[in-house]
């Protein structure tokens, strides 16, 4: 089963049969487990404990939600569009906008040591907003190519440029000052 | 419109090149849109951001975390479960609209039969009790006010009786007269009444 697609895994679990749907989705977890703990970890603020958290939560939507997945469309955008989401959700109250503002100043602390231009780096963008952070972790982090980015905002290519080009305009507002 | 496809087209040759990288045509675009210095600094921006990922630590995940999302999933409850099944927003909606149309239509049926029955309930009341009642009292107050004159027969007196029953030709009704003297003695005489208290009465 490991030589199938995502769509033809997903497709196995939701029709339930024979007892593979447990296979298929163990198999979709190997694969994106790892990459949703490190968009997690990054849009969270590198807090790693609450990213685990998150990437079990995200299995359990996947799980509740897969009714909602179109067969017709690729998995990967749409695995990530419900991870966005988690996060924009997350960041909505203020209150918690404040904790993850001292947990980076608390984190800072533990990685000003060895670059100090790569320190200042990571601060920068958690001062982004965050969208615009995760747009930045999707490309640059998760290496998605920029049409993938726009299966996930469903928008066009276009449109994720333009994103991205004022995303970085504001990072380097923060970098260069 | 026009500003956001520069910003593509820009946002193209920042991830591509570097300022002196740059052909000709593209380099003049970029200077028509933006400072030499502007667009080193963006590129400068996006390569660190490059560069700091590709050397940011490599996270691992815990494996026990698959087997608690499996594990929680089998401990869930069944109703729970069931509960959570997909259910489309226009099946939900249409299973209302049907519920409500039965218990509309249940509805003004109970109504109606409800006032029929009303109705046939009142013409039995008004004829059983008002009607009856009224003839009732009619005919009770004719017959007090109407005369009735009861004639009644006397008895003859047992004395009598057996005075006529011995003579027929006897009218008790009638009053002895003095001159009927002789025949009463004869009829003592000839009936052998011994007893003479008929005559002193």
């Amino acid at each position: 089963m490991q030589f199938l697609s995502d769509e033809q895994l997903i497709k196995i679990y939701q029709n339930n049969k024979d007892g593979q749907s447990q296979i298929a989705l163990g198999i979709l977890y190997e694969r994106y487990a790892k990459q949703m703990l490190n968009f997690f970890y990054f849009s969270l603020h590198y807090d790693y404990g609450k990213a685990q958290d998150f990437v079990q939560d995200l299995f359990v939507r996947i799980i509740e939600k897969n009714h909602t997945f179109d067969r017709n469309k690729n998995f990967k955008p749409w695995v990530y569009r419900i991870a966005s989401n988690m996060c924009k959700n997350e960041f909505r109250s203020i209150k918690v906008i404040q904790k993850y503002a001292d947990h980076v100043i608390y984190t800072s602390e533990h990685f000003i040591s060895d670059n100090e231009t790569e320190n200042m780096l990571r601060i920068c963008i958690n001062k982004l907003s965050q969208e615009k952070r995760s747009l930045i972790i999707l490309r640059f982090k998760l290496k998605l190519s920029i049409k993938e980015i726009g299966e996930i905002y469903e928008c066009t290519e276009g449109t994720i440029k333009s994103r991205l080009y004022y995303a970085t305009k504001e990072l380097s507002k923060f970098y260069k000052g | 419109m026009k500003a956001n496809e520069n910003m593509e087209r820009v946002y193209e040759l920042l991830e591509l090149f570097n300022f002196g990288e740059l052909p000709e045509q593209d380099k003049s675009y970029i200077l028509s849109v933006m400072s030499e210095n502007e667009y080193t600094n963006l590129r400068s921006t996006l390569t660190d951001t490059e560069i700091l990922f590709a050397n940011a630590e490599e996270l691992n995940l815990n494996e026990s975390l698959y087997k608690a999302l499996i594990n929680k999933r089998k401990n869930e409850n069944f109703l729970i479960r069931v509960l959570k099944q997909p259910v489309q927003f226009y099946k939900v909606a249409a299973s209302v609209l049907i519920i409500l149309g039965l218990f509309s239509i249940f509805h003004y049926t109970n109504l109606n039969n409800n006032n029929k029955k009303k109705a046939s309930n009142d013409t039995i009341y008004i004829y059983k009790t008002d009607t009856v009642y009224s003839r009732f009292v009619d005919t009770v107050k004719l017959i007090k006010e109407k005369i009735v004159y009861i004639t009644q027969k006397k008895e003859p007196d047992p004395s009598l009786k057996l005075l006529s029953s011995a003579k027929p030709d006897y009218d008790s009704s009638k009053e002895i007269c003095p001159n009927d003297i002789d025949r009463i003695k004869a009829f003592v005489f000839n009936n052998n009444v011994s007893n003479d208290t008929l005559f002193k009465n």
